[in-house]
């Protein structure tokens, strides 16, 4: 079977550059089975689609949404946002979904797209139709919330969270009082000190993400008046 | 399977034609009856309605349904009976029979006109008529039921009046608070009871033959007696009735009863005085909650009764043809009720359960997801189902071109129980139908009632069906749970695992 050699990252727009890449791109979105594309533009480097999203409701029919994905210069650095284009909905932060019309599809934190030009677009269509149905649900009936796992508004309760999922996952003792005590107090992280883990790294060296998370947790802290502190 | 396009392009469908149809809707004048009424005409009637119960009769249906040689005689019983009634009713009063439901009689006096006060008391004497026939006629023909009790049940008001029969066939329903009122104070055996509205159009004298009793009034049955009906000139007599019903005893043998299975669907044009069904089978009851209100509001305003008799039509033929898509047969239209059976496929218990859960859900889908979405004419109205399962025999009786078709057994009268204990948009199934749900997304939406023993949903579409088996995937966890089950869009029975990234939104 013949290979093609795909560049797993492209930096900046180099993509868009390479007319062979953009046809790639074309082709891996008229594959996508639940996503039907209408049209595309590359204009001045900029690529747009558009295309319809479309879930068959066992008993009550086809629920579709017209998207539109405006490709980022550092594609696949950056995901395609994803717009609501005819604006079948009206943009609310319950229903996820920004004031522009753009989907609320994921908190930027959380690596949950991979890099990969070869998977990107249908990671990303897929959430966008994931959200479609859940927010099609939403509508139908608001008093049970949004149908699905939702970080909370804002910067600085995301960020806590996941400083908390990533603190249960390393389970080290030391490196959790510190991270608690550091958001609690508003301490920024001392990168060239010595890691907390008693690895004898600096924590710039040992536990980078966890100290940004840190970071991060405090400043938006701050920031949303959730927490005092120095910054 | 029940489907929106095809619920929704339907009663689109419907709607154009009542819109271009032509309903007849006038005040019953005194050169005018009710024999003539073709599909489009209906009538205001002022008149008495009475309903009659043989209130013991259940307990004789629930031992005689279990075999079918058992049930012959009191098919028999039944039949003979509701001639009788039909006789005393149209030959003796000149009044009309409007429909039989199972065992139940529902009668119509609407003569004299504008004499409310010899109406009322017309309607009284039938009431006697009818508790005498059973009470006093029909053991002398039936010695293997010597003591039936009766109960009788009169109202006077407004309803309306159509003729909803094909094939030349009468099949009256009546609509209005009065035909209500009169089957609800049904109950107390060999009682007379009267509505208020009734009471205070008798004369002062015939008011005293009534004791008090709650809101209504019962006939004191030491102030009259059957000498009554005679002496008022009427030509009744518990005698020529008892010597009627043994003719009609004798013309229906009971070796030429034939009964039979059902391994088919049931054709109720096959259906008669000598031939009847027995099956298992599930029945529901479907009310339009809140019709009747919308009726008596609309009494005084013609083009406005227009629009809600199309309104009428328009959920009939929608949740009778909800019924045909699940195999289940139309029994009878009960005023703005609906009764139907699902009896296939035979033999096989489990399935007809599912396919009656699925057509309670159904005929709810049907009335909130398209006729309550874009048929609002005057507000929106929500049906009240019950549903029960169990032996049922399925009869049609009556005279040539006036045969009622019925249902006998116990989960009819489950079934009704169940469908008069809900509100509107509530679904109450009994415990076998809710055990033979296979679907745990449906099963999610009943709980149990202890108080009434049953199963109930409260607002159950299939909207919320399949929202609720989109909410199990979409719940996964967040960039572990990749994969959302839907369907193909040309292949909707077969599953397809379509790799959806599950990511958790955010939002600022």
């Amino acid at each position: 079977m013949a290979t093609t050699t795909v560049p797993a990252k492209i930096p900046g727009r180099q993509w868009t550059a390479s007319p062979e890449e953009v046809e790639r791109e074309i082709a891996r979105l008229s594959a996508i089975e639940f996503f039907s594309l209408e049209e595309h533009h590359l204009d001045d480097g900029n690529f747009i689609t558009i295309g319809r999203l479309s879930h068959n409701r066992p008993h009550c029919g086809i629920e579709s949404l017209r998207v539109r994905l405006e490709y980022p210069d550092d594609f696949p650095q950056s995901e395609p946002v994803v717009f609501d284009h005819d604006k079948a909905f009206v943009p609310s932060a319950d229903g996820h979904q920004f004031s522009d019309g753009s989907l609320c599809l994921r908190f930027p934190a959380r690596d949950e797209f991979s890099k990969d030009i070869r998977a990107l677009c249908r990671e990303v269509l897929g959430a966008a139709w994931n959200w479609m149905v859940k927010r099609n649900i939403y509508e139908r009936d608001k008093s049970k919330g949004w149908p699905g796992e939702a970080e909370a508004h804002g910067y600085a309760l995301p960020y806590r969270q996941l400083l908390l999922e990533e603190l249960i996952a390393e389970n080290h003792p030391f490196l959790n009082i510190w991270a608690e005590w550091a958001t609690r107090t508003g301490s920024p992280a001392r990168l060239q000190g010595p890691c907390l883990c008693l690895s004898g790294r600096s924590l710039g060296q040992c536990h980078k993400r966890i100290a940004e998370l840190v970071d991060a947790a405090i400043y938006h802290s701050i920031r949303e008046g959730l927490a005092h502190g120095r910054r | 399977m029940w489907d929106l396009n095809k619920s929704s392009e339907r009663v689109a469908k419907q709607w154009e034609d009542l819109k271009t149809e032509e309903i007849t809707v006038e005040r019953l004048k005194r050169e005018m009856d009710l024999s003539n009424l073709s599909a489009t005409d209906v009538r205001i009637v002022h008149g008495a309605h009475l309903y009659l119960d043989v209130t013991n009769i259940r307990h004789l249906v629930e031992s005689a349904v279990l075999r079918r040689e058992d049930f012959k005689p009191l098919h028999r019983y039944v039949h003979v009976l509701r001639i009788e009634l039909r006789r005393i009713v149209q030959q003796v009063f000149d009044g009309d029979k409007i429909q039989v439901q199972g065992p139940k009689f529902h009668g119509l006096l609407y003569k004299p006109y504008d004499d409310d006060e010899v109406l009322a008391w017309n309607a009284v004497l039938i009431g006697i008529a009818f508790t005498e026939t059973v009470r006093a006629s029909l053991p002398e023909v039936f010695s293997e039921y010597p003591s039936m009790t009766p109960t009788v049940g009169i109202a006077l008001g407004d309803t309306i009046v159509a003729n909803l029969g094909a094939r030349g066939n009468r099949e009256l329903i009546s609509i209005g608070s009065a035909a209500n009122h009169a089957a609800k104070i049904l109950g107390s055996p060999n009682a007379i009871t009267v509505t208020p509205d009734l009471w205070s159009a008798l004369s002062e004298k015939h008011r005293e033959l009534f004791a008090e009793d709650g809101d209504n009034y019962k006939l004191d049955w030491s102030l009259v007696g059957p000498g009554t009906i005679r002496e008022e000139g009427f030509d009744w007599s518990a005698e020529d009735s008892a010597k009627r019903m043994q003719e009609s005893v004798d013309a229906l043998p009971l070796s030429e009863i034939e009964s039979h299975g059902a391994q088919s669907r049931i054709d109720l044009e096959e259906l008669g005085p000598k031939h009847f069904k027995t099956c298992m089978a599930g029945t529901i009851f479907v009310d339009i909650d809140g019709y009747t209100a919308l009726i008596d509001s609309k009494m005084d305003d013609l083009d406005e009764l227009k629009k809600a008799v199309k309104l009428l039509q328009l959920f009939r033929h929608e949740l009778h043809c909800v019924t045909t898509d699940f195999d289940g047969l139309t029994i009878q239209h009960q005023g703005d009720r609906l009764q139907a059976i699902v009896h296939l496929p035979a033999d096989d218990d489990d399935r007809i359960r599912e396919k009656l859960a699925k057509l309670c859900i159904s005929c709810n889908s049907s009335v909130e997801q398209v006729l309550n979405e874009k048929y609002v004419v005057f507000d929106k109205y929500h049906v009240a189902i019950g549903a029960s399962y169990g032996k049922t025999v399925v009869v049609r009786s009556g005279t040539r071109g006036d045969l009622d078709a019925g249902c006998f057994g116990d989960p009819v009268l489950s079934a009704e129980a169940l469908q008069m204990l809900c509100k509107g948009g509530e679904i109450r199934i009994s415990k076998d139908v809710f055990a033979s749900i296979g679907d745990e997304a449906v099963r999610g939406f009943f709980k149990f009632d202890s108080g009434d023993d049953c199963y109930k949903a409260v607002g159950l579409t299939w909207s919320k069906v399949d929202d609720a088996e989109a909410r199990k995937h979409l719940t996964a966890k967040a960039g572990v749970g990749f994969n959302m089950l839907t369907r193909q869009i040309d292949n909707r029975e077969k599953p397809n695992v379509v790799p959806v990234k599950n990511t958790r939104n955010w939002c600022l």
